[in-house]
C-alpha cells in the first residue's frame, strides 16, 4: 500500500499540467483550448504537437503539421523550442489578416 | 504625432469615430478614413450572413498597433488610425477603420492605403465566412499579397 502511495506520487510528480490554446483552423479540432499532461521538466514543440495529436485520436492526425506555428509566451515561434509547465503555448494556422 | 490603434468587440459605428478622429486630427490639412465593410458574398460568390473573427488576446492588438506605427514613420501624417472588430460581423457592417490626417491629402491617402494593405495581410485575425453552406476559413488572397509587395522597399 505505501509503495503504491509512493508510486503514484511519483507519477503525479512526473507530470504536470499544461494549457494550449488554438487559433485559426487547429481549433476546429482541437476546441479552443486544451490542457494536457506534459512531463514536469518540459518537451519539445515537436513532442508536444505528437502528444496532443495522439490524445484527440485519429482525426486529428496531421492537424498540427508543420503549416501550423506556435506562439510561446507571445512570441511567434517556427523554431522547436523546449516548453515547459507554466508557459503560454498557442498553436495558429496562418493569419487571416483583418 | 498620434497613433490610435484598437479592438472593440462592440458594432463599429464609422459615423460615431469620426467625431473624435476629426479631434485627434486637429492641426493637419487632411484625414482619410476608409471603412471596411463585411462583404455578402464569398470570394465564390456564395452568400455570406456574417464573418467571425478570432483574435489573440495581446498579439491582435500590438499587430494593429505595430501597423498604424509603420505608417507614422514612413509617411509625413500627424495621425494614423487602425479600429479594427473583432467577434461576429453581420454582412453590411463595419468591420475596420483604417486612415491617416496629414497636412497633405497626398501623404495621407497613401498612408490609409499602406495601412490598410497591412491589415489585410498581416494583422492577427482567423477569419470565417458563415453562410448558408457552412463556414469558410478565410486567408489572404493573391490580391492581397500583391497589394502588400507594393510597399516593399
Amino acid at each position: 500500500m505505501s509503495l503504491q502511495t509512493d508510486i503514484r506520487s511519483s507519477e503525479r510528480l512526473a507530470t504536470a499540467p499544461l494549457k494550449v490554446s488554438f487559433f485559426g483552423r487547429p481549433s476546429d479540432v482541437f476546441g479552443k483550448t486544451a490542457i494536457v499532461d506534459i512531463p514536469s521538466d518540459g518537451l519539445t514543440l515537436g513532442a508536444l504537437r505528437r502528444l496532443l495529436e495522439e490524445t484527440r485520436g485519429p482525426e486529428a492526425a496531421g492537424a498540427l503539421g508543420p503549416h501550423v506555428r506556435a506562439i510561446v509566451n507571445d512570441e511567434i515561434t517556427g523554431a522547436d523550442l523546449h516548453v515547459i509547465p507554466g508557459q503560454d503555448i498557442a498553436f495558429i494556422s496562418a493569419v487571416s489578416g483583418g | 504625432m498620434q497613433c490610435i490603434a484598437r479592438l472593440t468587440g462592440d458594432r463599429l459605428i464609422p459615423e460615431c469615430e469620426t467625431g473624435p478622429l476629426m479631434e485627434a486630427a486637429a492641426g493637419a490639412g487632411g484625414l482619410v478614413l476608409f471603412t471596411g465593410i463585411a462583404r455578402p458574398v464569398g470570394k465564390d460568390g456564395a452568400r455570406v450572413d456574417r464573418l467571425e473573427l478570432d483574435i489573440h488576446p495581446r498579439l491582435t492588438e500590438k499587430s494593429l498597433n505595430d501597423i498604424a506605427g509603420a505608417a507614422l514613420c514612413r509617411f509625413d501624417i500627424s495621425l494614423a488610425v487602425a479600429i479594427h472588430r473583432w467577434g461576429e460581423v453581420p454582412a453590411g457592417e463595419a468591420v475596420v477603420l483604417a486612415g491617416a490626417a496629414a497636412l497633405h491629402r497626398r501623404e495621407a491617402f497613401l498612408a490609409a492605403d499602406f495601412i490598410m494593405d497591412h491589415l489585410k495581410t498581416e494583422a492577427v485575425f482567423w477569419k470565417r465566412e458563415i453562410g448558408p453552406s457552412g463556414a469558410r476559413w478565410v486567408e489572404p488572397s493573391e490580391r492581397d499579397l500583391a497589394d502588400l509587395a507594393r510597399w516593399k522597399d
